[in-house]
């Protein structure tokens, strides 16, 4: 999404679901309804902080036929780059933001018979909008949810109303750890396993899977990175013929969108490929952040995600 | 007419064991338990082979289950082809994930298995085909939608209607055969 561009909305209605994290309900600015979407899209939320714009991709987690409004989950991340924390400190209700329509790359695969669905923390968010369309499917579903005890347990009661026993609430402080293995085991065929949260349980999930004998094509996870900070550097865009310096805490496509380029982007979080681009020149070495990449194509060191990685180099070249 | 690199041509490769599996089903027909054979020696070697079961049928009174029983301890011949997919279907209802299907057999075999395995929510990544036996076609007419069935030449006789069909790479899963268009459609014939 470039500046200006997007949906306008305004925020209807802020609630503190748990300590962390809060449900902002959006409503169209212009008073009109807004795309419907399927179960596990993300928007882009563009925020205008000080000094900087942020743009963070949040699941959906309203239901994907309600036009009238959307919901997103925002935890806050202290430690973050700030766009957490400016939605947790400076959206009030009525603030205007702009959106991106939604994109799915967590979709259901509607041709399973059975799916389950794990997640933890913050990752419940996508699975929502997943679980209204499998009630609506009738398609037999399980919903194991981990959270760190029962302060952040905040969304449990609105699942409970959704899922019903097909809920399984884990609640960490109490030593209830979700057991892949033990959910994995014994599964119908057909089965496809669906897991947003810690990077430790998406891998504890792939592993699981993997042992139980399960194709890769049944596991699906969505894990959306913030770009991680780094040492500054700078770039020069070939075919645009500029040179533009990365900062810090700055990503290299903010930094390339600042300059005024017109760089392609989606989910601005390393995972679905659309904002790759060509390294044409390097001295130096990249530093990958993304999901994307395979690892013979990060080792080639002929292509970058510029939403999450970086570069340390004395030179680099893109094709842009 | 005669495009090349149609997308629905179906690729059969040699049965390879896929050790990923904690389950493995092999069906084949005829000359297939060859195939049939060959992976169940390779899962015996890779200490998979109580996780294997067989399920042949004879073709063109060919019978090699012979040879099968001999490898597998848990394998079973069936009457006919009708059997066979009965008895398939039994078996993936009552199967976890982690299994793998194996097989091998005629092309119209081949297309019937896996849209029982399909329809049992297995996807290509745990499904594997070997053609064994004669390379025929079977061929949908597009014109009176009869099915020719035995057809290893370029150009046939349709069944039902008569008109001359070129066979076409393209090839339907559902009707497990081939595309038959009119050869000569585009030549005038006198009223």
């Amino acid at each position: 999404m470039k500046a200006g561009q997007g949906i306008p909305v305004r925020v209807a209605e802020i609630e503190a679901v748990t300590p962390l994290i809060r449900r902002f309900t959006f409503e169209h600015a212009d008073g009109g309804a807004l795309p419907c979407f399927s179960g596990g899209s993300h928007i882009v939320v563009e925020m205008q902080g000080a000094g900087r714009v942020h743009r963070n991709p949040y699941s959906l987690m309203s239901a994907p036929d309600e036009t009238r409004y959307y919901q997103i989950g925002v935890r806050r991340v202290d430690e973050g780059r700030g766009g957490s924390r400016f939605m947790h400190e400076h959206v009030r209700k009525g603030t205007v933001l702009r959106i991106s329509a939604p994109v799915n790359l967590f979709p259901l695969v509607r041709t399973r018979r059975k799916h389950i669905l794990l997640a933890g923390g913050i990752g419940i968010t996508p699975f929502f909008a997943h679980i209204v369309e499998l009630r609506r499917l009738g398609v037999d579903f399980e919903l194991h949810y981990a959270v760190r005890d029962a302060s952040h347990a905040g969304l449990a009661n609105d699942l409970r109303d959704l899922a019903g026993d097909r809920l399984h609430l884990y609640l960490e402080d109490r030593g209830q750890m979700i057991d892949m293995g033990t959910v994995l085991r014994g599964q119908p065929l057909g089965t496809d396993v669906y897991v947003c949260g810690p990077a430790g349980m998406i891998e504890a999930t792939r592993a699981a899977a993997r042992a139980a004998g399960w194709a890769d094509s049944h596991v699906h996870w969505e894990q959306f990175s913030a770009p991680p900070p780094g040492e500054p550097f700078d770039v020069e865009l070939a075919h645009s013929g500029v040179r533009v310096h990365v900062a810090a805490d700055i990503s290299l496509l903010e930094a390339i969108e600042a300059a005024g380029i017109d760089a392609p982007s989606l989910c601005r979080g390393g995972v679905c490929g659309q904002c790759e681009i060509q390294v044409l020149e390097l001295d130096g070495e990249l530093q990958h952040n993304d999901h994307y990449l395979s690892p013979e194509e990060r080792a080639s060191g002929s292509k970058i995600m510029p939403c999450v990685s970086r570069a340390r180099c004395r030179r680099l070249v893109l094709a842009l | 007419m005669l495009v090349t690199g149609i997308k629905s041509m179906p690729h059969y490769q040699p049965l390879q064991l896929d050790t990923g599996g904690t389950h493995h089903l092999v069906v084949c027909q005829g000359v297939g338990a060859e195939a049939g054979r060959r992976l169940i020696a390779a899962a015996a070697q890779a200490g998979l082979g109580d996780a294997c079961q067989v399920l042949y049928v004879p073709a063109g009174g060919d019978n090699r289950f012979a040879t099968l029983a001999q490898a597998c301890r848990s394998a079973q011949c069936c009457a006919d082809a009708g059997h066979l997919l009965g008895v398939l279907e039994t078996a993936l209802a009552a199967l976890p994930m982690g299994l793998r299907v194996y097989a091998a057999g005629s092309e119209e075999l081949l297309a019937r298995v896996v849209r029982v395995a399909e329809s049992h929510g297995l996807d290509p990544a745990e499904i594997q085909c070997e053609q064994a036996g004669p390379a025929l076609r079977r061929v949908y007419c597009i014109h009176c939608r009869a099915f020719s069935e035995g057809v290893n030449t370029a150009q046939v006789t349709c069944c039902g209607c008569g008109r001359d069909l070129l066979v076409r790479d393209h090839y339907s899963r559902r009707h497990a055969a081939f595309m038959g268009v009119m050869a000569d459609a585009e030549t005038q014939v006198a009223a």
